[in-house]
């Protein structure tokens, strides 16, 4: 008979196949710890990526867009090497449709490769522009032009002024498009972020299209900067030289510069944050992953050895050995690393499908496959180590195991007289076998912490992303006009018949209304209090980039003091004996005033008759102030309360306190202010206009406020100084001024047919004035919210899903592999006497055990984070919001865990039992 | 007085798709302190009597009646007690906790059970079997011999009435295994426990007051001896 030949492939599959059960289990357990590792690394890196585009997508990938660049020496700009790309919009005329509003349109553009790449304006319906006559219009931008019904494939026509340089032509046209796309909005993210920004293109057209004759394109540059991330100060220099009007914040109409913009930054930031965090976690997770395929190696590393002994024993060499294991090791890992990443990135796909369509599914591959890397790394290494080492010693002690059986020698034990024996039994099994214990406390350490920043992440959402933002079902809001302490009674604002108009809606049930105004507080003297006030405030009396540029020294010298021109004329012009102090007074409806107050009261009582007689008023004013800052630094400063009813206003870098100031006021004290009223803007910034009102009134201070924020920043928002009363108070000392901002409140329950009728019908009154007005729906934020919130947390859910399902899957291996390792020890202790119960119990002590460790570790380490955390939310972002200690979910499923485990421990000490005590003690 | 009998005991077990007769329609009873050895060739199912016996297997069909109480009648907690309470066993493996010291091991049934150590008994059979030295010893540190010792002093922990003891001098020298011998016929007589033991070693067997022969899970012969 012809023999087979014995390969090195047949010993490693005979092996994975005479013992299925085993390496099923050991298997289970290495596919688990690798989607435990791979999938929330993927999941990580692909959700990092989809905020990334989501955050492109609103605002695009420049650092800086530069209007009129033509009039800038662009060539030394991009010779400078400061730039590291760039790409140019054409615009190449203004298009509108209402001629009585022309400023409700959009500028149109035509973009070259690089700008369409670099400004990320992108089609979310539809597609780009290709051939002349062809249009893309960004949502925002139908809305305005009224044509927010226009399908794909619609003729568009748009009244047309034809651009010239800078400007437009005065002679309108007509041009008609083809809408072939709907863009990502992009112009009022800007806005929102920069002001009014008309000249960003919210209407595209294809590379075809040229100005038409007569005209001329206005060339817009979208810039990306040669490391961004660092201070800019040779960008800003080069910029300069090439006659870029820059001031310190390279910010004027012109320019932006959006690296330098707080929300851009926050946004880069809490996405550079996320992906360091996501790298720690990373390393956290390789590790969870690791210990977990060493364990699942450990499930029947005892029987491997005595394998490799009795190999060795009918002599196999070490080479062969080796060979033999490396070859199941390597089919292990061959098996093992596809089927996780697998089921890694098909989870994760769903989770982000699942996740709304605010998030997209960017696959980041080298995350896979670094992940499958570090699998088959992973595995080759739990496998060889142990083996390696067994190889290295002599036949009988694999056989015997001599190297467990020193280290249990080795243990300094003190008999117990008396002792509770499956307590003892399992105390002594964690003393000698900690290593097995290891995996279960790593990974249920990763899933509490997991678990737990997940629900933190989540409440932190809710409380804060989510919270009421504007009280009222919508929000108009137009800024009352005002020039350098003049309340001009302009068209802005909202008049006593809008209200009425608004109210007699057939939705409206009623209006929450707010004004606010700008005021003098007459005083004889600048106290360090106003100073400090002033400084930080950074808006007083001065126009040009604001005072935060200068220091503090550089302040006191010229504006603290009070000879400069526009001071001196208004106090000559209007005979003012005092000095000046200016402030704002705002005021609300009665019970939104209440309301607001409730909290905020630090001392001082409010009596609402006189408050609506205009005879007194309350004060925010902290009982001290106190600022620090560096001296190179821009931007705005943040404050921080430090003590109760004191604020230290930080700068951006860290200095000690500059200045502290105590307030000079308190309850019961008269103040004088005065109110400037006019007609018309002033004709130049040093003079007030000539038929400017002055209105002065003694009012005694009610209360006095030192923190109004109610954590939805929904009430009060003033400075330092400023004054806050009712409505009907208000009237009394600024007369016959108007409203500033409506809430709405509906009569209905909201249906998407009604918040379109009412956002058409809120916005007119907007647009009635001069278009700039702010509006909001809590409708369709509340829809969005409910969109990220779902997302949020399908997202946690699913993660926490998958930990626990890991977790369990780790520990139960953990306990079968064990008891099935034990089954000799259960039968002697079966032979001489102990029940069921005493054996469930000496495990369930052991579980119990390794969970405690699990959770203390896991429970103290997402404590020292989220302290971390709060205190980095503290004291370097000196942020107000904090991230909640949220453990009750993490307890809640390692409670759950542990119950799954117990039923699953039961049951396998159940099944041992059903076995005769000879079957349980006979070798296998 | 039969302390423990068996009547018509069978055990079967499936071996491939052959069902082997270990042990095939026996009858036997053993009396109060006397000290029996079961002989046999390998295969011959002297050991599955004795796991039957114990209790640490169920037969396929018969009786076992200890004390004149039917042990089919028990359930596994009852078994339980009565293995920690009344029997004691010597495995030839030994078969101690490795987690546990020799005195942890010896007093571990007493534990189970929830009692106080009778601290008087316990050292006179430690001295009996001359272990004192090794009490603080894990099993790992200790010889077949000792481990031995212990196994048999974790054994009379209890004061059980009987003592099984399945080859217990099979895994050790010549020396040690007369010595554990004399220990275990000492102890019974000592602490007038019945002794049943296995053994394939007709030296061994020898050294009874009545040896029971078996081949093919049958009984051939029973003989009191003469010593």
């Amino acid at each position: 008979m012809k023999q087979k030949k014995l390969t090195v492939n047949k010993l490693a599959f005979g092996n994975l196949k005479a013992r299925k059960k085993q390496y099923t289990l050991m298997i289970i357990g290495i596919v688990l710890a690798m989607i435990f590792s791979s999938g929330v690394m993927f999941f990580i890196f692909c959700l990092s990526s989809s905020i990334q585009e989501l955050n492109d997508k609103k605002i695009g990938r420049q650092d800086a867009i530069l209007n009129a660049s033509q009039n800038y020496d662009m060539d030394y700009l991009f010779e400078s090497k400061t730039v590291k790309d760039h790409g140019f919009a054409y615009i190449i005329g203004y298009g509108y449709t209402d001629e009585k509003s022309p400023e409700q349109g959009t500028s149109v553009a035509r973009l070259d490769d690089k700008a369409e790449e670099i400004s990320y304006i992108k089609a979310k319906e539809g597609r780009m522009p290709e051939k002349k006559g062809e249009i893309a219009i960004e949502y925002d931008a139908l809305n305005r032009l009224g044509l927010f019904y226009s399908e794909i494939g619609d003729k568009i026509t748009l009244k047309f002024r034809i651009a010239d340089g800078e400007n437009y032509l005065y002679e309108e046209t007509e041009k008609t498009y083809t809408l072939v796309g709907k863009l990502w909005d992009k112009r009022p993210n800007i806005e929102y972020n920069y002001g009014d920004r008309s000249f960003y293109p919210s209407a595209v057209v294809s590379s075809e299209e040229t100005v038409d004759l007569g005209g001329k394109e206005n060339i817009l540059c979208f810039l990306t900067i040669k490391n961004a991330n660092l201070p800019l100060d040779s960008f800003m220099e080069a910029a300069k030289n090439a006659g870029i009007e820059v001031d310190g914040n390279f910010d004027n109409y012109n320019c932006i510069l959006t690296t330098s913009n707080r929300w851009y930054f926050s946004e880069k930031h809490d996405i550079q944050s996320s992906i360091i965090l996501a790298i720690i976690l990373s390393v956290v997770l390789m590790i969870a992953s690791c210990t977990g395929i060493v364990n699942a190696f450990n499930t029947n590393l005892l029987e491997r050895k005595k394998q490799i002994g009795m190999l060795r024993a009918v002599g196999a060499t070490k080479r062969q050995i080796i060979k033999i294991f490396g070859r199941e090791a390597f089919l292990i890992a061959a098996v093992t690393t596809p089927v996780s990443l697998a089921v890694s990135y098909f989870s994760v796909k769903s989770i982000i499908g699942a996740m709304g369509d605010n998030f997209v599914f960017i696959p980041e591959w080298w995350v896979l496959i670094v992940c499958g890397l570090f699998g088959v790394v992973c595995v080759m290494a739990a496998a060889f180590i142990p083996l390696y080492i067994a190889s290295r010693v002599s036949p009988m002690q694999a056989i015997r195991n001599t190297e467990l059986m020193r280290k249990v020698k080795n243990k300094r034990i003190r008999s117990k007289k008396e002792f509770n024996a499956p307590k003892l039994i399992a105390k002594r099994n964690l003393v000698f076998y900690r290593k097995k214990q290891a995996a279960v406390s790593v990974i249920l350490i990763a899933t509490i912490v997991f678990t737990s920043l997940g629900f933190s992440l989540l409440s932190y959402t809710l409380k804060y992303d989510m919270g009421p933002h504007q009280p009222g079902d919508y929000h108009i809001q137009n800024q009352t006009g005002y020039s350098r302490s003049v309340n001009i009674r302009s068209s802005k604002g909202f008049s006593e018949n809008d209200r009425q108009e608004i109210l007699s809606h057939l939705y409206v049930s009623d209006i929450v209304g707010r004004k606010e105004a700008y005021v003098h507080i007459l005083t004889d003297e600048y106290t360090d209090y106003m100073r400090v006030v002033d400084y930080t405030d950074s808006i007083r009396f001065e126009t040009d980039g604001g005072m935060f540029n200068r220091s503090f020294e550089e302040y006191l010298n010229v504006y603290g003091k009070t000879e400069y021109e526009f001071y001196s004329n208004i106090r000559k012009e209007l005979g003012y004996s005092e000095h000046l102090f200016p402030a704002e007074i705002s005021s609300f409806e009665l019970s939104d005033f209440l309301q607001g107050m409730e909290n905020a009261v630090y001392e001082g009582e409010i009596n609402i008759d006189k408050l609506n007689s205009g005879e007194e008023i309350v004060l925010y004013a902290p009982e001290r102030l106190g600022f620090h800052r560096g001296d190179d630094t821009y931007g705005t400063l943040d404050m921080d309360k430090y003590e109760s009813g004191e604020v230290l206003i930080h700068g951006l870098e860290d200095e000690d306190i500059k200045a502290t100031a105590e307030r000079d006021y308190k309850v019961g004290d008269t103040i004088k202010i005065s109110t400037l009223i006019s007609n018309t803007y002033p004709e130049d910034d040093n003079h007030l206009p000539k038929d400017t009102e002055r209105y002065d009134r003694e009012v005694k201070i009610a209360a006095i406020i030192t923190d109004y924020s109610d954590g939805s920043g929904g009430f009060f928002r003033g400075d330092y100084l400023d004054l806050v009363t009712t409505l009907e108070g208000f009237d009394k000392i600024v007369p016959d001024y108007r409203y500033w901002s409506f809430d709405v409140n509906l009569n209905a329950e909201c249906t998407p047919e009604i918040d379109e009728e009412m956002t058409a019908f809120l916005k007119s009154f907007n647009a009635g004035n001069d278009g700039s007005g702010y509006f909001h729906s809590k409708f369709a934020t509340n829809k969005e919210n409910r969109k990220t919130v779902a997302g949020v947390l399908v997202a946690i859910l699913s993660i926490a899903i998958l930990f626990f399902c890991i977790c369990a899957s780790v520990i139960n291996n953990q306990l079968t592999a064990q008891i099935r390792e034990n089954k000799r020890e259960i039968g002697t202790l079966r032979a001489v006497g102990a029940s069921a119960r005493e054996l469930t119990q000496s495990y369930f002590r052991e579980l119990l055990s390794m969970f405690g460790w699990g959770c203390g570790a896991g429970f103290g380490l997402y404590t020292v984070i989220w302290f971390v955390m709060y205190l980095v939310d503290k004291y370097i972002d000196f942020g107000s919001r904090y991230y909640p200690y949220q453990i009750w979910e993490a307890i809640l499923i390692c409670l759950l865990l542990l119950a799954i485990c117990f039923i699953n421990l039961y049951s396998k000490v159940k099944k041992q039992m059903k076995y005769s005590i000879v079957e349980n003690i006979r070798e296998l | 007085m039969n302390i423990i009998e068996c009547v018509d005991l069978r055990k079967e077990y499936l071996s491939g798709e052959n069902i082997v007769n270990a042990v095939d329609g026996i009858t036997v009873a053993f009396e109060q302190g006397e000290f029996c050895a079961i002989t046999g060739p390998s295969g011959s199912g002297k050991s599955t009597l004795l796991h039957v016996l114990s209790s640490l297997e169920n037969p396929t069909s018969g009786d076992v009646i200890y004390n004149g109480k039917k042990l089919s009648g028990y359930n596994d907690n009852q078994l339980s007690v009565l293995r920690r309470r009344r029997f004691g066993f010597v495995f030839q493996a030994y078969n101690l906790v490795q987690e546990l010291t020799g005195y942890e091991n010896i007093v571990l049934p007493v534990m189970l059970d929830k009692k106080k150590v009778d601290e008087a008994y316990i050292n006179k059979v430690i001295d009996v079997l001359g272990i004192g030295d090794r009490l603080e010893h894990l099993p790992s540190a200790l010889s077949g011999g000792q481990q031995q010792r212990i196994a048999i002093a974790r054994a009379l922990a209890n004061k059980p009435s009987i003592l099984f003891a399945d080859e217990p001098t099979g895994n050790l020298d010549g020396k040690s295994g007369r010595e554990v011998l004399s220990l275990l016929k000492y102890v019974s007589k000592e602490f007038g426990i019945t002794l049943i033991l296995v053994t394939h070693d007709l030296n061994v067997a020898e050294q009874a007051e009545r040896i029971i022969s078996i081949e093919d899970g049958k009984i051939v012969r029973d003989t009191k001896s003469s010593i």
